[in-house]
């Protein structure tokens, strides 16, 4: 849990624009919104996860 | 222990930096980063939060009868920094309807949970009349 996995997602974002605008230019839409939607996919599954470790270690800490 | 508060600015800023960087391609990247850096944040700040909580805890013990409602202070603490990490993320992403709402809930969760005590003051009140 340390600034590495913002990085990670950062990267995630900036490769998904970048493939977004490569596929724009070769013409295939729908592929560019497909991979927009396929990161998106990942790294809400990553935010997920470290949301539900927040409010896990929030319930235990303040015994909710 | 000192450097801790530089460490936390530093995510603080880094993760603003990306998620500005990010806003114009894809928005959605942009407020995800903006709900990781805060929960990195909690984690950096957990451990002190744990001390300061047994602090409490721990002066609330020896006071008597007031260690009683220790936990129900905790709890509504609880309920009110979750309440608030859960709208001011609404209100990042531009939900402001969706964060009032959220807030709403925290409140009336916080007054259910304080209920009893309230009682118990009105009752400690109406004997001293």
């Amino acid at each position: 849990m340390t600034i590495q996995v913002v990085f990670q997602i950062a990267a995630v974002g900036i490769l998904v624009a970048v493939l977004n605008q490569v596929l724009k230019a070769a013409g295939r839409e729908e592929q560019a919104v497909l991979t927009t939607l396929a990161g998106l996919i990942v790294v809400l599954f990553w935010v997920i996860q470290h949301v539900s470790d927040l409010f896990l270690t929030v319930q235990e800490l303040f015994n909710l | 222990m000192d450097t801790l508060i530089l460490r936390i600015a530093a995510t603080g800023v880094v993760s603003a930096f990306l998620a500005l960087s990010l806003k114009k391609d894809n928005p959605v990247f942009a407020s995800l980063i903006a709900v990781i850096g805060g929960v990195l944040i909690f984690f950096m700040i957990a451990p002190y939060f744990s001390a300061v909580l047994s602090l409490f805890t721990s002066i609330s013990d020896n006071i008597g009868t007031g260690g009683v409602y220790i936990t129900t202070v905790l709890r509504v603490i609880g309920v009110a920094y979750a309440a608030e990490f859960g709208s001011s993320i609404c209100a990042d992403a531009g939900e402001n309807g969706l964060a009032q709402k959220v807030e709403l809930a925290g409140k009336i969760l916080i007054l259910a949970i304080a209920a009893p005590v309230i009682l118990t003051l009105l009752q400690q009140i109406l004997t001293v009349f």
